[in-house]
Order: structure tokens, then C-alpha cells, then sequence
């Protein structure tokens, strides 16, 4: 059965795929591409809703992938909140986002390649979620690593200055998730093969701990291991290159909750104190971070690409916390309005042809687009009663359980900080501005659009249908939920009249180039690995260096045979 | 019949031998000149067959040795035939009849472009008996017979280097044959130091005689264990010996760098296999570090160099650099595990998964080779140059071609879902089982992700970047795409089902 759910977006996916080597029209292989994504994401919602209500371990029926000595390595899944929720959302996601990319992506060369690649990423991320045994969620882990790179420089075949950027902007996607990645493999060889089924595991070693949650800040890009998914805007080589279906589906909804769920299971095994400390101080600084730099950049799909590491960053806090519940949900209400936010994002993008919140003033007209936008904005910036002021309250009382009330201060602070961009962006894009034109949009594609909007208003009362382990007690009034209401709402007033007020200069610098991190980041690993290899190609084009090397072993054992010969006694 | 004591594949590859300086006349004598590719290819899918015929009906380990009637002794000359040597030798022979397809055009046009095309009259030749060398080495149980192989594996191979006789490559050649041929004096030493040790150059008498005896502490040993590392080790590109690698690959043609770079390494490897790790056991003589540190210093020379390299078959050259590092790391880890006792993986012979590693490697590392001929084909026509500047985006608009690639340069840095990412696990398992520090497995995983860099750069410009004058890439021809896409289909089928290879060991 849980095979039917990774299955078909693999199926499907090679068979798009192999439709692009075709040498037919370019619009009969959107229609074919675009019409297999949308079947075989249907497909993976469909068995993944029908598993509702199955828990535990389900071996897969594909025979083991390696049995040599002692160890069998075969695909056996783990069905529970986490694996079920994250595989419908997913699912669902690359659903509505396949049907909005009829609209964005539109008829190209690469429109077939796209959908291929779209595919394939929801396998590896079903794969990722649904397998119990860790090689196979890293063998998930990587595929959607490279299907984000893939499909961050897609608009390589435009050439120019565009293309350049695309490009370089996926390569320092999989070089920066790939570093991170060392730490997956680490503690993969240090769990072993036969321990390598995370719901079988008992004690984790600090080092694979550590490993693992590692792989999970780079995947869900938080600080200092964010730089690929946002740069500054000078430097502007970031995964927001890409299409901004793919930055609405892979750098916002899904993949970058990858990390968060390792995370989860991670503590779910059970770390030391040190470690969920580590994750709860990791994620407020990237909380604190990305709302201070989504305040300072220029260009929409950054601000938003901000807001997604600081969210990220409040769902860490969650698991600092051990509050794995507080982190599943913000997650799924995450994965939602920032969904929502993105598809608006994108339809303003292509309406206007600029990114630039300077080009965009003013450029939402329509209702139904201004309403969506408000609804999206609201989420976010945690609006009482819409879907992300629940999850972040809960977030911050279990921070008040704790009485850890410094990381409570600076979580307080990153509340503040979110409604403040996110009302920023609501004012600019609202208001009086030149741009007047809007495209007009098929009208299936407000399928999607509206399938987020719902979702993201009332997410918590869909919640609550699912049958969790534990009904967390909330909704509770009382004077933390005043404060962060208070403070919320605060942050949106100062974010909508930020035009008023006057930061600093120096400040206003440094958080418009994101406290130059990307830059000292970037140079100091090119400056370090370029020099190394400077030098080794230096030294390994002496020839009469390695000559010397060579010839002195020689001599040197010659040597030493002729003195065996001479007092060893022998020959 | 005394020569059936020959391994059959052997004796295949022997006869196609004879037969082909006949072919060779007949086409100089008669002016034609197609018949012998296509012999070639018939011969090299015969000796595929007799390997793969002899896998389906293996029971038992045999031993091959001549009837001299008793005049000669017979275990002077032997010849073991396993299941770990026969699945070895037929993957190596499924990328040779890969290599030698993928030639026949490939070659006849090289002949066409160059003026004085005769030379190339040599070089199934060359490709053969340098074949024949690596399946001695891998079938041999006797020191010195795998000396014999040895050296019938990589004189041909200097050849080969020089076979597109330009400046450039007959200095690489020279300096390959110059360094190749001392380390070939050092592993000869070193043989007649374990004859010295034993009486015998027979593997398994000598390997008893050496058990029995204390020589812990005797020099010779010792100094028999050292000659042999630096002498296989020049063709292992241990670090310090590696020198040669990328001048070679740069100026040998990319079929002769695909089949060179992965097939000696095998070869490499076996014979660290039976000269030292079978013969001198590591619970005596711990030599595991020296393999250990070796393989990481290499990985690290290889993995660095390659990423300011600007010619592509350049940066092909270090990778493999890089890539021995691993499987000489990998010996490391085996012969660390012997040493403590540990049973890696309840493998009765833990050497498989490193023998699976070169295999994977070969593979990929073949496919690169192959793809980049492929390029360097087209683009001769255009730019006839090798940087990797002036090829940017040549398949850019090659889909078949450019997933092959992106399928090749992932599997070696490790990444799913080829055959590169189960080699890797599979390595990293027995890391994890040896008892190595997990410092040095960082290490390792830290070398693959500069290894990553310098692929993912390769992807980006010969890929992802648009060319405003698009190569012609239909020009390469129908054979020259076969061989890639049959290697290619290896590689993702193992990758996906990695089951069917490991249980063949």
C-alpha cells in the first residue's frame, strides 16, 4: 500500500522524463509533462490520504536493495504523524503547484524537463518522509538536493546574465546542502548498517546526533548555512533564481522541511541537553537573523526567502524545546501560507516582469488577489485566529513551560520582527503605485490558488480531524498569548508605516546586506579551497620535486637492501 | 592438451592475438580498413561471453595448473579461478567490449584526421594484450605469474599514452614508461624478497610458509611489504607516485583514458590483494596506516588539484587521482579490520566491498571518459581545444547525452541514484566497522565534497550554460552514442539495484 505512494511519481516522472528526449513540439510536451506531474502528485494524495489512521512499520514489497554478510539493507517504511502529515502536504502541494506552472512556467524548451524534474523531487521527498531506514532517507535527501539544484538553474537556457546567475545559484545550493551533508553520512557509518532504522534505534552517539542535525540546518537552511537559499541583493546568487513555482514548492513548503523533520526524529530517539539547547539557540538566531534582513532587502521573492529561514527557525525552537507537536504544526501551517504567498509572489512577478519591490508598489488591484494577500500576510505575521498565530503561540508557551524566559525575550522579539516584513510587503504591494497592468489568469489556476488561501486561514480546524497521538491543550487565554498578540501587532503597525521611520545608515547597510555573512562565507571557503588547490596543483606540476621524492625512496631502499645483503646474512 | 591450464578467457583473448597481426596484414596487404574493429568487437564479446558463461556454471574455487608431466613442478605456474576473480574480470570485460564499440569509429576517424594514420594500426593490438595482462593479474595465484601479468598490463599501456603521437603525449608517455618501469623494478624486488622469505612464488604455499613462520620483527618482511606498495603503487597512484596520472589521461585519447584509468586500477588493487594483504597477514605486520594515511594524502593531492584544472580530461585525470585515494583508503580499512580481528559486515571476505568500489569507479569514471571523447569529437571541427572555458555548453542541447553525464559525475561524487552511491555506503559501512577514528571518516566525506565542487562545476559549464554557437553533437557517431548509453544503463541499473552485482562476489 505505502508503496503505491511513492511509486507513482517515479513511474510517471522517468516516463516524463524519457518524453523529453522526443524531438516533438514544445507544447505537446508541456500538455503531456504537466498532465503526468498533475496525475501522479493526484495519485501520491490520493494513497497517502487512504493511509490516515496507519501506524507503525509497513515493510515495502520491492525486493531488499543490498544483501551481503550480516547486513540487508531493504526499503521499509514508518508510518506516523510526522511521515503521514508531511507526505500529504507534499503530495498536495506539488498538486496545486503543478497546475499553477501550466500558468507560470508556461510553454519552453525546458517546460518538459521541468515537470520531470518536479516529479522526481516528490519522490525523493516521499521517500525522504516514509522510509524507516536512514539510506534510503538520505538516497530521498539527495534526490531532492539535486532536483533543487537542477530546477534552481533551470532559466540556464536564457542565456546571458540571468542564465550565469541561475546557474551559479544552483551550484552553491547542492555545495552548501552538501557540506552539510558530511554530517548525515557521519552518522550514518556511525550507527552502521544493521542499527540504520531510526525507529529501532535506542541510544544515538553525540557525533551522529550532531551529524544529523547538521544535515538538517543545512537543508532547512538556517544560520550560517542559509546563504543558498538568500543572499543580498548585491550578491544575488541564491535559489530564488529559480521559477517561482519551484521557490513556492521546494524552497518554502517542502524541502526545506526535511531538516526539521530529521530533527524531529532525531529528539523523538532522544538527545542530550546540550544538543536540544544547540537547536533551540541555532534557531532563534536564525529567527532573529532572517526577520532583520527580510526588513532590509529590496526584492519580494527575498523578503520571503527571509521569512522562510526565520519560520524555520521558530519550528527549531519547537524542537529545542521538545515540543515536536508546536513544530509539526507550525510546519504544515508554514508550508501553506507561504505556498499561498509565493503563488501571489509569482503571479505578481510575472505580471510586472521585475522582482523589485520598487517596480511591484502597488501592483496588487484585483479583490480576490488583494484578499489572498492579506489572508497570506496575516498567516504569517501570526494575525489572531488565522492559521500561523495558533502554532506560534504554542510555540511560545512552551518556551513559558520551560521558564527559559532569555530564549522566550528573542522569540518574543522574531514575533515582533515577522509581523513587522510581513506588513511591509502588505503595505508596499498595496499601495499607490504606477503599476496598473495585471495579467489575465486561466481560471483553473485559481484552483490552487485557492486551495492555499483555504488552507492557510483554517488549517487548525483540519488539524484537529486527524487522529494525533496527543491533543496539545490549547487555545487557552491567558497572558503570554496577550503579550505575543500585543507585540504582533505591534511589529505589523511599525512594519505598515515603515516608511515614517529612520533606521540608522549603518544599520540600514547592515541589514541590507545581511550582515555581510554571505560574502565573508562565500570568500573565505572559495579563498581557502582555491588556494589549497593552487598550491597542489603547484606542487604537483614539479616534476623535479616529485623526482626528488621518488628517486630519494629509491635510494634510499636501495640502500637499505644493499645492507641487508651486506650484514643481514642473506642471499 | 597442457594449455588448457589457462583460464578460458585467457586463452580467448590469446587466440584473438594470434589471429589479429593476420587481419592486420590482410587490411595493409588489401587496403581495407574496417574488418579488424569489427573483429575486435566480436573477439572482446567472445571473451564477455566466456567470463560470463563461466560465472553462470561456477560451483567450486579451481585451481589451474599445467601437467608438464611432472618435469616442471606444478605449482610453479598457477592460476586460481574464484568467484570473486570471474565477477571481477567480467564487469572489467563488459567496459572493455564497452570501450573497444565505442572505438571503432571513434579510432577510424581519429586515423582519418591525422595525417600519418598508419600507427593506429597497433592499437587493438596494444588494447588486447594489455587486457590480456589485467585478466593474468586477476586470475594469477603465483607471485611471479603476476609479475608476467604485470608488466603484459602496462607496457602496452605506454603505448597507448602515445598513440596520437603529439608532443605532449609522447612526453607523458615518456615519463609514464620512465616512472612506470621503476616501479615495476620495486614490486620485482619485492616478489623476490617474499621468494627469498619462502622458497616459493606460489600465493597460497608462500602465504602458509609466512603464517608458520615468526617474522614479526624480520626486516626483510618488512622490506618486501614496502617494495611492493611502492611498486604496485606507481600504477595505484599512491601519493607520491601519482605524477604521472594527469599528464597520461590528458594526452592519451579519452577510449585509452577510460579503459587505463579504471582497469589498473583493478589490477592495482588486486595486487595489493595477493601480494600483501594475503600474504602478510596485518595481525602481524600492521601496515594498515601506511594505507589509511596514503589513501587520504592521495584523495586530498587528487581532489584539490582537480579543481583549478581548466582541460577537461585534465580534471578527469586528478578525479581519478582522487578516486584511488579512496579505494587505497579502503584497503586501509580492510586490513585495519583483519588486524583487530573484527569481521566487517560478516563478509568472510571484506576485500569485496572495496573490489566493488573500483568496480563502481570504473564504470563512472569510464563513462566520463567516453562522454568526453564524445565532446572533444564534435568540438575538434569548432574549437579544437580541450578547456573547459571554450567547450562551455557544448551539451547544452543534448539531452540524452548531458543526462548520461549528470548520471556519471554524481555517481562519483557519491550521489544517488547510481551505482556510485551504493559503492560509497558500502564503503562508508565498513569505515564505521573497521575501528578508524571517526576523524579520518570525516576526513574522507570532507575530500568527496571537494570532490563535489569540481564536478558540479563541470555539470554547470559544459551543461548548464547556453553556447551561442551550438555544437553539432548528431556529428559523433551512432556507435560512439551505443557504447555510452550501455555504460550509462550499468551504471543506474546497478545503482537502483545494487543487489545484483554485490551477491555475485
Amino acid at each position: 500500500m505505502t508503496d503505491l505512494i511513492i511509486l507513482p511519481p517515479l513511474l510517471l516522472g522517468l516516463l516524463s522524463y524519457g518524453f523529453t528526449l522526443w524531438k516533438g513540439s514544445f507544447k505537446i510536451k508541456e500538455k503531456v509533462g504537466s498532465g503526468l506531474a498533475i496525475l501522479s502528485s493526484g495519485l501520491s494524495l490520493v494513497f497517502s490520504l487512504l493511509s490516515i489512521g496507519v501506524r507503525g512499520r509497513k515493510d515495502s514489497l520491492l525486493p531488499p536493495w543490498i544483501s551481503v554478510g550480516d547486513i540487508e539493507i531493504r526499503l521499509v517504511y514508518y508510518l506516523d504523524a510526522w511521515s503521514l502529515t508531511l507526505a500529504i502536504v507534499s503530495s498536495f502541494l506539488t498538486l496545486l503547484i503543478a497546475i499553477f506552472s501550466k500558468y507560470y512556467f508556461g510553454v519552453n524548451s525546458h517546460s518538459a524537463v521541468y515537470y520531470g524534474m518536479i516529479q522526481m523531487f516528490l519522490f525523493g521527498m516521499l521517500l525522504l518522509v516514509l522510509s524507516d531506514n536512514l539510506v534510503f532517507t538520505f538516497f530521498g535527501w539527495e534526490i531532492v538536493g539535486i532536483c533543487s539544484w537542477f530546477l534552481i538553474g533551470i532559466y540556464h537556457y536564457k542565456g546571458g546574465e540571468e542564465g550565469k546567475k541561475a546557474s551559479l545559484a544552483g551550484q552553491k545550493a547542492i555545495l552548501v546542502t552538501g557540506l552539510a551533508d558530511v554530517g548525515f553520512l557521519l552518522a550514518l557509518t556511525l550507527l552502521g548498517a544493521e542499527s540504520s532504522n531510526i525507529s529501532s534505534i535506542e541510544t544515538l552517539p553525540a557525533v551522529a546526533a550532531i551529524g544529523l542535525i547538521v544535515a538538517s540546518f543545512g537543508k532547512s537552511a538556517q544560520f550560517p548555512l542559509h546563504i543558498w537559499i538568500s543572499s543580498t541583493d548585491r550578491v544575488d546568487i541564491d535559489a530564488m533564481q529559480g521559477p517561482t513555482t519551484v521557490s513556492a514548492l521546494i524552497h518554502a513548503a517542502t524541502m526545506v522541511n526535511a531538516g526539521v523533520y530529521l530533527t524531529a526524529r532525531v529528539i523523538s530517539i532522544g538527545v542530550g541537553e546540550e544538543i536540544s539547547q544547540f537547536i533551540l539557540w541555532v534557531g532563534i538566531i536564525s529567527a532573529i537573523y532572517a526577520g532583520m534582513s527580510a526588513l532590509g532587502t529590496g526584492d519580494l521573492k527575498r523578503v520571503l526567502a527571509y521569512s522562510t529561514i526565520s519560520q524555520l527557525g521558530f519550528m527549531f525552537i519547537a524542537l529545542g524545546t521538545l515540543g515536536s507537536f508546536a513544530a509539526l504544526w507550525h510546519l504544515v501551517n508554514h508550508a501553506f501560507f507561504k505556498a499561498l504567498l509565493f503563488l501571489i509572489a509569482g503571479y505578481l512577478i510575472h505580471s510586472v516582469g521585475s522582482r523589485r519591490l520598487d517596480d511591484l508598489r502597488g501592483s496588487v488591484r484585483s479583490w480576490w488577489l488583494k484578499a489572498s494577500l492579506l489572508i497570506g500576510a496575516g498567516a504569517l505575521a501570526g494575525f489572531p485566529l488565522l492559521s500561523g498565530f495558533f502554532s506560534k503561540d504554542l510555540i511560545l508557551e512552551l518556551l513559558v513551560e520551560d521558564a527559559n524566559w532569555l530564549a522566550y525575550g528573542f522569540t518574543i522579539f522574531a514575533v515582533f520582527l515577522t509581523g513587522a516584513y510581513s506588513f511591509r510587503i502588505l503595505r508596499i504591494l498595496l499601495g499607490e503605485g504606477e503599476q496598473g497592468h495585471e495579467d489575465v489568469v486561466p481560471k483553473f489556476t485559481l484552483i490552487s490558488l485557492a486551495g492555499v488561501v483555504l488552507l492557510s486561514s483554517g488549517s487548525y480546524f483540519l488539524l484537529i480531524q486527524f487522529p494525533w497521538e496527543h491533543t496539545p491543550a490549547i487555545l487557552s487565554l491567558n497572558l503570554y498569548m496577550l503579550v505575543s498578540v500585543v507585540v504582533s501587532l505591534l511589529g505589523m503597525i511599525v512594519g505598515y508605516y515603515h516608511d515614517r521611520l529612520s533606521a540608522p545608515s549603518f544599520f540600514r547597510v547592515l541589514i541590507q546586506e545581511g550582515f555581510f555573512v554571505d560574502e565573508t562565507l562565500v570568500g573565505l571557503s572559495v579563498g581557502i579551497v582555491t588556494s589549497v588547490s593552487k598550491l597542489m596543483s603547484f606542487i604537483h606540476s614539479r616534476t623535479s620535486f616529485w623526482n626528488f621524492v621518488q628517486f630519494t625512496t629509491a635510494t634510499v631502499t636501495i640502500a637499505i637492501a644493499y645492507y641487508i645483503a651486506q650484514y643481514g646474512g642473506y642471499f | 592438451m597442457a594449455f588448457l591450464f589457462l583460464p578460458l578467457s585467457v586463452l580467448t583473448t590469446a587466440t584473438w592475438l594470434l589471429i589479429l597481426p593476420i587481419v592486420m596484414h590482410l587490411e595493409i596487404r588489401f587496403d581495407v580498413y574496417s574488418i579488424k574493429g569489427v573483429l575486435s568487437i566480436v573477439a572482446s564479446l567472445a571473451i564477455n561471453f566466456v567470463l560470463g558463461y563461466e560465472l553462470y556454471t561456477y560451483d567450486t574455487d579451481q585451481i589451474l595448473s599445467p601437467d608438464f608431466a611432472g618435469v616442471i613442478p606444478s605449482h610453479l605456474v598457477e592460476f586460481s579461478v574464484t568467484r570473486l576473480n570471474l565477477t571481477t574480470a567480467f564487469f572489467s570485460s563488459v567496459l572493455f567490449t564497452a570501450i573497444i564499440f565505442y572505438s571503432w569509429k571513434y579510432m577510424r576517424w581519429e586515423t582519418l584526421l591525422d595525417d600519418n594514420g598508419t600507427y593506429k594500426l597497433y592499437y587493438y593490438f596494444l588494447m588486447f594484450t594489455s587486457f590480456m595482462g589485467f585478466q593474468v593479474i586477476v586470475f594469477s595465484n603465483d607471485a611471479f605469474l603476476l609479475f608476467f601479468g604485470w608488466e603484459m598490463m602496462v607496457v602496452p599501456g605506454y603505448a597507448l599514452v602515445a598513440i596520437r603521437p603529439t608532443r605532449h603525449a609522447a612526453r607523458a608517455s615518456y615519463s609514464y614508461a620512465i616512472i612506470s618501469s621503476i616501479g615495476s623494478i620495486f614490486m620485482l624486488y619485492g616478489i623476490s624478497m617474499i621468494y627469498q622469505l619462502t622458497g616459493t612464488f606460489n600465493l597460497d604455499i608462500a602465504a602458509t610458509m609466512i603464517a608458520s613462520a615468526d617474522l614479526s620483527r624480520d626486516f626483510s618482511a618488512w622490506f618486501a611489504i614496502v617494495m611492493i606498495t611502492i611498486g604496485v603503487g606507481v600504477t595505484a597512484g599512491f601519493i607520491g607516485f601519482q605524477t604521472w596520472i594527469p599528464d597520461a589521461y590528458s594526452a592519451a585519447t579519452s577510449p585509452v583514458g577510460g579503459f587505463v584509468s579504471g582497469t589498473f586500477t583493478i589490477a592495482a588493487l588486486f595486487a595489493y590483494n595477493n601480494l600483501i594483504l594475503r600474504l602478510f597477514s596485518p595481525v602481524v605486520f600492521d601496515y594498515s596506516w601506511l594505507f589509511i594515511v596514503g589513501g587520504l594524502a592521495t584523495m586530498t593531492v587528487g581532489n584539490f588539484g582537480a579543481v583549478v584544472q581548466r582541460d577537461v580530461r585534465r580534471i578527469l585525470g586528478y578525479s581519478s587521482i582522487g578516486q584511488r585515494g579512496y579505494i587505497l583508503y579502503g584497503f586501509g580499512l580492510v586490513s585495519l579490520a583483519t588486524s583487530a580481528g573484527t569481521e566487517l559486515l560478516g563478509l568472510t571476505e571484506p576485500m569485496v566491498v572495496v573490489i566493488y568500489f573500483a568496480i563502481g569507479f570504473t564504470f563512472l569514471e569510464g563513462n566520463l571518459f567516453l562522454i568526453i571523447g564524445k565532446v572533444l569529437y564534435v568540438a575538434q571541427f569548432e574549437v579544437n581545444s580541450r578547456d573547459i572555458i571554450d567547450l562551455r555548453g557544448s551539451l547544452s542541447n543534448t539531452p540524452h547525452t548531458a543526462m548520461m553525464m549528470i548520471l556519471s559525475a554524481l555517481g562519483l561524487a557519491g550521489i544517488p541514484p547510481t551505482i556510485g552511491f551504493s559503492t560509497k555506503i558500502m564503503l562508508l559501512f565498513i569505515a564505521g566497522e573497521s575501528g578508524v577514528d571517526w576523524w579520518f571518516i570525516l576526513l574522507f566525506l570532507l575530500n568527496s565534497i571537494v570532490a563535489l565542487i569540481y564536478y558540479s562545476n563541470l555539470l554547470r559549464i559544459l551543461l548548464f550554460t547556453k553556447r551561442e554557437d551550438p555544437l553539432d553533437m548528431s556529428m559523433s557517431p551512432g556507435t560512439v552514442n551505443t557504447a555510452i548509453f550501455l555504460v550509462s544503463i550499468i551504471c543506474i541499473l546497478f545503482g537502483l539495484a545494487p543487489i545484483v552485482i554485490i551477491s555475485m562476489f
